[in-house]
């Protein structure tokens, strides 16, 4: 048995090469060895179980840069770039080893380099020109998906149906394909991320796993999920794509706009979702249109419900089980609702039948603004 | 890292020998991780860190018949990344990049326990707290701990890339967790604390 162990402590074992390999990357032989070792020194159990948990704690504390991905496109993009740079090279070495006496080696070097840059630039910009976002937006997903074959083995799904079919992908997460959609993901799917490519309309049910995030490429947005179920429509034909949450939360954002991984999605155009909500984006103006679903629906998985039976209740309580029930941001002043109360009892009412009944006997108004109910009132007197 | 080394030297000889399918393995075995960690270097601009892969990559397609096998070709990618990104910074003489690495962690504040009070209230999750604590210690260490912790890269290959000896290397990640244990203690000690007075 090996004695280096023998006097290690929390520390000692948490920033050690053959403990940590083995918990990042265990192989049958470490398990063996960190079995052997623990049935040996007992007493080192407690030494090694709080390594463990500090362990899990700066692995946690470093999500931010584990989650740092960069997306299959854009992976393909570089290397597209880099192979140009290289191919424009092989082309032109040619050309100047031939005409040029091999004697002053330094300045040759020195040649070769601005070569090299002036050409690395010119690929830039045609690079730049070739993937530039086409407001036309017909052959997006086609110009993605054989960027991608370039680099990866790339598995299309069409539903060539008259009815939506269900299809799964390698995770198990599922995907509720109308006719004439399709949906493709590569090879490296489930091993960083999970990166499928859509065109058409599509109901996503993704397995919760926050170590892998799911990315939905659609036209020119993005969807960014961790676990959660939702509708993607981005037909080919220049009509507006939309993305509709069922449950779970969700992030969008535009696809032009490069995206970092988890936490540091581009603000500017990202849009937080929520169930209920829906947003649209309009491919000539380029702008995201957050609203609320036609029929907003109470979210599946609140565990206890609000009634919504009210005798003599206060306003303000309603508007909260509104929050609760529908996972919708209300917004009032309470101060001004304080003294508003209210006699009711719904059933299966929908939510703005609710809201109009209950805003007119408390004499206020309501309106949805980028997803949002928003109270307007003068107040009730005492 | 772990994986299938004898593969990816052999894809390395084939590169060497002008194959692009091959080229292209090692870029696709290497690139996330490239990326990450040029991101966690510069993270004010994606862009810049792509241009340095993309350059690093034309580079050794260009050196390549004077280029050999290097003995871990993660580590060797790592090193040539963050010197093409040290290289374009310094050509745009940043000041604060001629601030020595030792001065710079000389000048580092040990974080007081009003300090850690402070971050774990202001953090909404253990995580968000976990980062904040990480983000306190010097970058010497951040560095080392996401190279050990995330790429799995021993302490041999941490000192490659941070260009110091291996001993070292692990003396970066030892005082970085001796620390973190220690905030970790404290807070959990200050957590108990809050609970019995409020």
């Amino acid at each position: 048995m090996d004695s280096t162990y023998e006097h290690f402590g929390t520390v000692d074992f948490v920033a050690d090469d053959r403990f940590l390999r083995h918990h990042l990357a265990p192989s049958a032989e470490s398990t063996v060895f960190w079995e052997e070792y623990l049935l040996h020194y007992p007493h080192k159990n407690t030494e090694w179980q709080q390594a463990e948990e500090l362990l899990n704690a700066v692995l946690l504390g470093l999500t931010s840069y584990s989650r740092t991905y960069l997306s299959e496109e854009e992976e393909a993009r570089l290397l597209d770039r880099i192979m140009r740079t290289t191919e424009a090279y092989d082309a032109g070495t040619h050309d100047i080893r031939t005409h040029e006496a091999p004697v002053k080696p330094l300045r040759q070097t020195a040649w070769y380099r601005m070569a090299a840059a002036v050409v690395a630039l010119a690929v830039v910009a045609a690079g730049y020109m070739v993937w530039r976002p086409k407001t036309s937006g017909k052959a997006h997903y086609a110009e993605t998906i054989s960027a991608l074959e370039s680099t990866s083995k790339v598995t299309r799904h069409i539903n060539n149906s008259a009815e939506p079919e269900l299809y799964y992908l390698p995770d198990s997460s599922s995907v509720m394909l109308a006719p004439q959609s399709e949906v493709s993901f590569t090879a490296a799917y489930n091993q960083e991320n999970r990166s499928v490519y859509l065109s058409g309309k599509a109901t996503l049910d993704v397995v919760p796993n926050a170590g892998k995030p799911f990315f939905v490429y659609a036209n020119e947005i993005v969807t960014k999920v961790l676990g959660t179920k939702f509708e993607v429509v981005a037909f080919d034909d220049g009509s507006d794509v939309t993305v509709k949450v069922l449950n779970g939360k969700v992030t969008v954002y535009q696809n032009n706009v490069r995206n970092n991984g988890a936490d540091v999605a581009p603000k500017q155009s990202a849009v937080l979702l929520l169930p209920n909500q829906l947003v649209v984006f309009d491919r000539k103006a380029e702008l995201f249109d957050k609203r609320l679903v036609e029929n907003p629906v109470s979210l599946p998985d609140v565990k206890s419900l609000p009634k919504f039976e009210y005798e003599d209740g206060f306003a303000v309580r309603f508007f909260e089980d509104i929050k609760k029930a529908y996972g919708v941001n209300v917004v009032y002043n309470p101060e001004l609702l304080a003294n508003c109360q209210f006699s009711a009892a719904f059933s299966d009412e929908s939510l703005p039948e609710k809201l109009d009944v209950v805003c007119k006997t408390i004499g206020a108004s309501y309106e949805i603004i980028d997803a949002q109910v928003v109270i307007t009132t003068a107040g009730c007197k005492p | 890292m772990a994986g299938a080394p004898t593969d990816e030297v052999t894809q390395w000889k084939e590169l060497l020998t002008g194959n692009k399918e091959a080229y292209a393995a090692i870029y696709g075995l290497h690139v996330k991780a490239m990326y990450r960690y040029g991101m966690s270097l510069v993270s004010i601009s994606e862009e810049f860190v792509l241009d340095c892969i993309h350059d690093v990559f034309a580079e050794i397609w260009i050196k390549r018949d004077r280029l050999s096998v290097p003995d871990n070709i993660r580590s060797y990618l790592f090193v040539a990344l963050k010197n093409r990104i040290l290289h374009l910074l310094k050509r745009q003489e940043r000041p604060h990049m001629f601030v020595s690495q030792e001065h710079f962690e000389d000048l580092w504040f040990e974080s007081s326990a009003e300090d850690i009070l402070t971050q774990k209230e202001e953090s909404a999750s253990r995580e968000e707290l976990l980062t904040r604590l990480i983000g306190q210690l010097p970058p010497r260490q951040q560095e080392a701990i996401r190279l050990r912790f995330v790429e799995n890269m021993d302490y041999q290959e941490i000192g490659q890339v941070l260009e110091v000896n291996t001993q070292s290397a692990h003396n970066l990640v030892f005082r970085a967790m001796e620390k973190l244990r220690g905030w970790l203690l404290a807070a959990l000690f200050l957590f108990q604390y809050g609970l019995i007075w409020k």
